[in-house]
């Protein structure tokens, strides 16, 4: 048997795990906070406008579909008052980018120009507008691209930890 | 019985007039009496001789610092080896003798977002990544600061991504998980945070060989210091926390060797690192951590703090943070060592100390004591006027009640993002991109033996190989611009 450095010098009671003095002092929703309040940099937030911005316009592009396949005019009716509602937002987006000087900001910006900060600040504001979709299909659609634009940034492992508003007064 | 209203009121209004009477008194003559005093006071001080006058104490006070003067007190009362907190207060001004060079006419700042990521030991068989340079230094829950200053650290660096050290003290792996944080395990000689569970569940596993403030030495920690965290070091509670000199079993390099084998199999690949407090032997102790498999080397220089060290070691002992760099650095690209990386702590205080360290060589920086500070901001009026700050963070503090985690967690995050956000505009300003395009070649001394130190250029040297010399060549004789006497007449 190989000589263990360390379990030979301690005793075997000391191996179990201590438990902790009390419940824990700081959760991940505490942390997911903390993480929401931070201050971003102008350029920062112009990457998590411009990567809003794009996600939004490829929902859109996405929305035309079902909506002109939608049976009834109730359901055809819904989707066009989100597609407006979400060109609405879009057009709110590129406007804040064109107020701060840069309106043509690289869409797709990579990983490394998308800091962690301003994906907590992004994830907040995806996770709003699906928290606002009633439909069913809606809501997969969004999770979707949501998923995809995650996956390709390699930043799906944050999403559940990162939500909460994104407050223009923020911006410094 | 009739009479006693009117007593009553006469009273009072005798009250009320005898203090109207002493404002008035002191209102006209209040100036007179202070002018008294003071011209008092100054006369004695301007006149006396020395032997009977207060400035003497002034004077020696002034000779020997305020710092030896209480010091000094402080042993005459107790008789006992003091225990200086937040390390030697001697100045190190050698990272301030350094510059960067900034982008402007040849090529321009960069725009946008700077990447600032690092990876710790790259070749581990997980590596440990890092979106930021910068982790949080080894501070021990139950050694040094309490559960509450511990778990707002790892509040604050999880938020930003980072990793917080363990230390020498305990830790619950119920706290790490319930923040989703991440740490470095620090494996010290004590009996405790010794879990197998803890080796797997960690980032990174620190031998510690000795610290800057406190160099290799061990320590005895009394029960009644330990507190609540007695129970979880698994001490009985008469049991004193004992911090040994040398890891048990371990006699040369090749237990050594074994002991980072076998804490890289039961961590399951995490990278494994050592941290040495550097003396003239610096190049000595890399070259055993790297036979040793080392994957990454933690130099915490002289100028590191602690909870409480003796001034001879924190004063007296060990190289400082600088020389110490420049010295791994100069050891690693002699003997072309690559993917082992060097965490540098002691002294670093601020977002250019932290590139500037970066740029001579360090992969990221630990900070320690600018992280306790952090911690406490707006909680500091819990402790002060009649405590020290200390007395909220540290184990031995009367008021670590008062304390707030969460706040504490937010307050570290906000500084560290202020840092990193600081950091990136000095990357930008040298027309850079990411951290990893910074190097030395981007900075320059202000004093020559920092220069020679630290292998850059001098301020004062002329850097005649960036421009052309002889703009005239290529020129048609005759052309060019004239020389000698005419030349300097026209000039």
């Amino acid at each position: 048997m190989k000589k263990n450095l360390w379990r030979n010098t301690v005793r075997l009671r000391k191996m179990s795990t201590p438990q902790p003095g009390g419940p824990p002092l700081i959760t991940l929703d505490q942390v997911a906070k903390i993480r929401r309040r931070l201050p971003l940099t102008p350029e920062e937030t112009l990457y998590a406008l411009a990567l809003s911005a794009d996600l939004l316009e490829r929902l859109i592009r996405r929305l035309d579909r079902p909506l002109s396949r939608a049976r009834n005019n109730e359901t055809r009716l819904g989707w066009n008052r989100m597609k407006q509602r979400l060109e609405a937002h879009r057009r709110r987006l590129r406007r804040q980018m064109r107020r701060m000087g840069e309106p043509k900001v690289q869409v797709r910006p990579t990983q490394a120009q998308v800091s962690e900060t301003s994906w907590s600040h992004l994830f907040a504001l995806y996770e709003r507008l699906i928290d606002g979709t009633k439909d069913v299909r809606l809501r997969a659609v969004l999770l979707e691209i949501w998923g995809e634009t995650a996956i390709g940034h390699g930043w799906l492992a944050s999403w559940a930890v990162d939500v909460g508003d994104l407050d223009p007064d923020l911006v410094r | 019985m009739n009479g006693w209203p009117a007593f009553l009121t006469a009273s009072l209004a005798g009250s009320a007039l005898s203090l109207l009477l002493a404002t008035l008194i002191l209102w006209r003559g209040g100036r007179l009496l202070l002018n008294f005093l003071a011209d008092r006071t100054m006369n004695i001080l301007l006149t006396d001789p020395y032997r009977h006058n207060l400035w003497e104490f002034i004077s020696a006070s002034r000779r020997s610092g305020p710092q030896l003067l209480i010091e000094n007190s402080m042993r005459a009362a107790t008789g006992e080896v003091i225990k200086r907190p937040m390390g030697s207060p001697k100045p190190s001004p050698q990272f301030e003798a350094i510059s960067f060079t900034p982008a402007q006419v040849n090529r321009a700042a960069a725009p946008g977002i700077t990447d600032l990521s690092v990876v710790i030991g790259p070749k581990a068989g997980r590596p440990l990544t890092l979106p930021i340079p910068i982790v949080i230094g080894g501070m021990g829950y139950g050694v040094g600061i309490t559960r509450e200053v511990w778990s707002a650290l790892l509040g604050g660096a999880t938020a930003m991504g980072t990793v917080v050290n363990t230390g020498e003290g305990t830790v619950s792996l119920e706290d790490v998980r319930a923040a989703g944080g991440r740490f470095i395990l620090q494996w010290g000689r004590t009996h405790w945070a010794k879990q197998p569970d803890l080796l797997l569940a960690c980032s990174g596993v620190e031998i510690h060989f000795g610290q800057g403030s406190s160099a290799g030495m061990g320590i005895h920690i009394p029960p009644e210091e330990l507190k609540d965290a007695r129970t979880h070091m698994k001490l009985g509670p008469r049991e004193w926390g004992r911090i040994g000199e040398r890891f048990p079993g371990v006699r040369g390099i090749a237990d050594l060797g074994r002991m980072v084998s076998q804490l890289r199999e039961a961590s399951g690949g995490a990278p494994i690192g050592g941290k040495i407090s550097p003396g003239d032997d610096i190049e000595a102790c890399l070259d055993t951590l790297l036979q040793c498999g080392a994957d990454f080397i933690t130099i915490d220089g002289a100028q590191a703090g602690t909870k409480g060290s003796e001034p001879i070691i924190e004063d007296d002992f060990g190289l400082p943070t600088f020389f110490a760099l420049c010295r791994a650095r100069h050891y690693f690209e002699t003997r072309r060592v690559n993917g082992v990386s060097l965490i540098v702590s002691g002294g670093l205080a601020t977002p250019g100390h932290f590139l500037k360290a970066i740029a001579l060589g360090a992969t990221a920086v630990a900070i320690g004591t600018p992280a306790l500070y952090a911690v406490t901001h707006g909680q500091l009026q819990r402790a002060l006027p009649f405590e020290p700050p200390t007395e909220l963070v540290l184990m031995t503090g009367r008021r670590t009640g008062a304390f707030d985690p969460v706040e504490g967690a937010r307050a570290l995050a906000m500084y560290l993002k202020s840092c990193v956000d600081e950091m990136a505009m000095g990357i930008r300003a040298m027309g850079k991109a990411s951290l990893k395009e910074v190097s030395s070649a981007d900075l320059f001394a202000l004093d020559p033996e920092v220069a020679r130190v630290a292998g850059i250029r001098y301020a004062g040297d002329v850097r005649a190989d960036l421009y052309r010399r002889n703009r005239s060549r290529g020129r048609r004789p005759g052309t060019g611009p004239q020389r000698g006497a005419r030349w300097r007449e026209r000039s």
